[in-house]
Order: C-alpha cells, then sequence, then structure tokens
C-alpha cells in the first residue's frame, strides 16, 4: 500500500515550503487554524534513519514555520510534535487561548528503582558519532547529596514550583 | 505559581529599584535549569556537551521521559543562537535513539512547547524526548483532524518561508551559505524590524542583557545592534509599550504586537518577571513626563521619515530576512 505521506508530498498546490531534504506542506484536516506537517523526503520511519543534517533542516523549518505562524496568523504559541509512524514528520500547530486543544499530560509517578536503572540505562545508550568516531558517554559528576536543598524550605518549594508540570 | 520568589533573599523594596538587566540576571539566577546545569540541583543526568544537557523529567509522561535543554539561558526557541540550535538539533537522533533503546521502546515522540500557552512552563527553553510504544496510552499526543479550512494561510506562509528558509545540503550543510555584508539600520529600519520580531521585542524590553550575550555569537544582531544602546531602547519601548498615545502611528502597533508577543513569551513575563514587572511600573511613572516627550519626539521623527522614504521596501526585505535568520 502506497504511504500517506509520501502521497501527500505530490499535493504541490499544498506546499508551502521544498527543498532537496524536507517538503512543508499546510495540513489539509489541522488540529487548529496554522498547522504545517513538515516532512523528511526519504520515506523514512525513525528519527534515527535520517542523517544529523537532515533532521537538522526538518527543525529549522519547522524553526521557521513557528516563526510564521507568529507573524501571519499571530498565534499565542505553537507545539512541535514529532510523529514516527510508517514515514516520520513533524507537525507544527499555531496555538491561541480557548482552542481545545492540550497535548500536556499527566505526570505519572515512577519508582525509585526504575528511574534509576532507566536513568543508568539511557545514560549508556546515548552515544554521539561524529565523523564515524565514538564520543565516550558522559561520567556524571558526583551527585549532591539532597539534603542540600531539603534543608532550605522556601528554596525547595519555590524549586518544586518550578517543575510544576500541569497548569 | 512561580511567583514566590525565594524568600529572605531579595526583598521587593530591592526589587522595585532593579533594572531590567538586574531582574534578568536574578531570573537567571533563580532558574532551576541553570543551578542543575551547575550542578546546584541534583538531577539525573543522561548526557552533557559543552552546549548541551539531558536529563531525566521529574514530573514525567512514562519512564524515560527525558528533557534536553541549552546550558545557555535561553528563554524561547527562536532565540536560540545559530551555534546552538544547530548543534542540538544535529545531535538529536543520537539522543532520541539512546532514550528509545535506554527504555526500551521503538519509537519517540519529541515534543517543544513555545510559549506558556502551548505549555511552555519553563523560562529555560527546553523540550522533551518520550519514549513510546503501543498502548501506552499517551493520547494526548494525538493530532487531531478537524475539518478547518486553512487554505487561506498557503499564501502568506510560502512567502514567509521563502523569504526566511533556505535549502541546506546534506554534503556542505551551513557552509553553503554565501557570506552577506550586514549593515546596520536606520531608525526606520529598526522600527519595522521590531514591529516585524515581536519576540525579539519582548527580548529588548524584559531582556537587554541577552541580546548582548546574542550579539557576541551572532553576527547579524551585531551589526544591527552594535551602535545602539540597548537599555535606552529597552526603556523607550517599555514606555511606548505602556501607554497608549494618539497620534504617534507606531504606538497602536506596537501596543498590538506587545500583547501578542507577551502571550507567545509568556513564560518569563507570567512567571518569574511577573512580579518585577509590576513593580516596576512604580518608579516608571515619575519618569513619565520626561518619557511622553521624549517618545513625542520618536514618534514624529519616526512618521516623518515613513512618509518620507517609501523606496526602503526592498531593503527592509533584505533586513528582515537576515533577522529571521539569525532566529535559525
Amino acid at each position: 500500500m502506497a504511504c500517506e505521506i509520501c502521497e501527500l508530498l505530490k499535493d504541490k498546490e499544498r506546499i508551502i515550503y521544498e527543498d532537496e531534504i524536507v517538503v512543508a506542506i499546510l495540513v489539509k484536516k489541522p488540529a487548529a487554524k496554522g498547522h504545517v506537517r513538515i516532512i523528511p523526503k526519504k520515506h523514512l520511519a525513525k528519527i534515527e534513519d535520517l542523517e544529523s543534517e537532515e533532521v537538522l533542516q526538518l527543525f529549522t523549518i519547522a524553526n521557521h514555520t513557528a516563526a510564521a505562524l507568529f507573524e501571519t496568523i499571530g498565534a499565542h504559541g505553537t507545539n512541535i510534535i514529532s510523529t514516527e509512524d510508517e514515514h516520520f514528520t513533524l507537525d507544527v500547530i499555531a496555538r491561541k487561548p480557548d482552542d481545545g486543544l492540550n497535548f500536556l499530560w499527566q505526570p505519572k509517578q515512577i519508582p525509585q528503582n526504575e528511574l534509576e536503572s532507566v536513568h543508568d540505562a539511557i545514560k549508556n545508550k546515548i552515544i554521539i558519532t561524529k565523523e564515524g568516531k565514538k564520543s565516550e558517554p558522559i561520567i556524571e559528576k558526583k551527585k549532591e547529596p539532597s539534603e542540600k536543598i531539603e534543608d532550605k524550605e522556601g528554596e525547595k518549594n519555590y524549586l518544586m514550583d518550578c517543575f510544576e508540570r500541569v497548569p | 505559581m512561580i511567583n514566590n520568589m525565594p524568600e529572605g533573599q531579595i526583598s521587593e523594596e530591592e526589587l522595585k529599584n532593579m533594572s531590567p538587566e538586574e531582574i534578568a540576571e536574578l531570573q537567571k539566577k533563580n532558574c532551576v535549569f541553570c543551578k542543575i546545569i551547575k550542578g546546584e540541583v541534583p538531577s539525573h543526568k543522561v548526557y552533557e556537551d559543552d552546549q548541551m544537557i539531558a536529563i531525566l523529567d521529574i514530573y514525567p509522561s512514562i519512564k524515560g521521559h527525558t528533557l534536553v535543554l541549552p546550558k545557555q539561558h535561553i528563554q524561547i526557541m527562536p532565540l536560540m543562537p545559530k551555534d546552538v540550535f544547530d548543534h542540538i538539533f544535529k545531535n538529536l537522533k543520537f539522543l532520541a535513539k539512546g532514550v528509545k533503546e535506554g527504555a526500551v521502546t521503538n519509537n519517540a515522540t519529541i515534543f517543544i512547547a513555545n510559549g506558556g500557552i502551548a505549555g511552555q512552563q519553563s523560562p529555560h527553553f527546553l523540550f522533551h524526548i518520550i519514549p513510546r510504544e503501543p498502548g501506552d496510552n499517551l493520547d494526548n499526543f494525538q493530532i487531531p483532524k478537524k475539518d478547518v479550512n486553512q487554505d487561506e494561510l498557503l499564501g502568506p506562509l510560502k512567502a514567509k518561508l521563502s523569504a526566511t528558509s533556505k535549502a541546506r545540503t546534506t554534503q556542505k550543510g551551513s557552509e553553503t551559505r554565501p557570506q552577506q555584508q550586514f549593515t546596520q539600520p536606520s531608525g526606520e529600519q529598526l522600527a519595522q524590524i521590531l514591529e516585524q520580531n515581536p519576540q525579539l521585542k519582548e527580548i529588548i524590553i524584559n531582556n537587554p542583557e541577552q541580546l548582548k550575550q546574542a550579539m557576541n555569537t551572532n553576527p547579524q544582531l551585531k551589526a544591527i545592534f552594535q551602535n545602539i544602546n540597548i537599555e535606552e531602547l529597552s526603556k523607550q519601548l517599555r514606555a511606548t509599550g505602556q501607554k497608549n498615545e494618539p497620534g504617534v502611528v507606531e504606538a497602536e502597533i506596537i501596543k498590538e504586537e506587545e500583547t501578542r508577543s507577551s502571550e507567545a513569551a509568556s513564560v518569563p513575563k507570567d512567571k518569574l518577571l511577573s512580579k518585577p514587572k509590576d513593580e516596576q511600573k512604580e518608579p516608571e511613572k515619575e519618569k513619565e513626563e520626561t518619557k511622553t516627550e521624549l517618545k513625542k519626539e520618536e514618534g514624529k521623527k519616526e512618521s516623518e521619515e515613513t512618509q518620507g522614504k517609501k523606496p526602503a521596501e526592498k531593503k527592509k526585505d533584505d533586513l528582515l530576512d537576515k533577522i529571521t535568520d539569525m532566529f535559525t
């Protein structure tokens, strides 16, 4: 079956930007007025299948599109959301008050031991390669004793507030 | 909710007397992510280099939810200097791959929020890498499809993007860009630049120090602002934004732009800056008269210039091009 996203690339009328690597299209059934989809021309599903430069160009165009949405329709904010389906896409969506959209999540409690194990696992798996050479994974600096913030009640609450995710 | 500044450090009285630069500095000093970067606050760091860090989110949507942030205290994505932006997004695939492998999932969602209304809740720009798997119930990332006709945007967006975006070739990258000569804009051009770039204006108003820092890394910005007294510009813009002076052409537009852009970058304003901002208004009243006069003069000059100099259109486009360029 033909890829839906590849089909979109053929609809030249909806293209608002195109270069060798990416195409930006005005979405036909948008989440809101001001919804653009940035698509790599290569039919690849995962971000890691793309070249570094291609990923950079996708996000550069997404950033430009976000700026353009601020200017053309007076967006109050923008969301950029990637989807790894059959064909990687990046959606740029203009946001306005009372637009009925909400992409935020309910924070989850992760048990401490699971947190530590996923921390170690991710830390060990992030390996940035440059020109074929592997970089050293980072070695984390010694953790500050957690009492340091615990003993300052005021400060701690402030920090927790800063972290608050759900409005 | 972040209105409670750490107590016992700075009194309200002191806040009143602070300049925007000092307030920006204070905001930076109190930024929890800057503290994490400096190692003053513990975190679960998964990657670090000279320009960025990645940490586990302490309020995750799912196990392995990772935040990526520039080390520099940058408030919003469009303000990232090009070198920082390029560095982070060139390496994003390695970060995303590591997050997926570490969390043992096949997919990940990358989520960016620009502006408070979009869910940006930190005055330090960051974005999310969220490990995904079928049945994870993270339906919030499902993008709705609505029967909304947005075809009228085709033209304007096409025009904007063709002005701001340049093709990148995989072989040579950004080096293929021709070297441009950046010239300093006239007062009129500067006004247009600011009018067209509410986010830039917002920064000049609230955080001139950040602009100065950005000038060091960005030749376009440097060329535009090198001979301009940024503090003075900041003061002027603030004064213009707060009053609705009839007869001044700029004021209306600026006012409108202000409301819009304050929403766009509402994180710093609504949160960390909201208190200092309100306080600022008072001392400003004292200087009201001098400022009104200054502004009147400015307004006059501006409108005279606009009338006298129509053929500046082309130049303006070039400049806009450059200015938007610097947001890459």
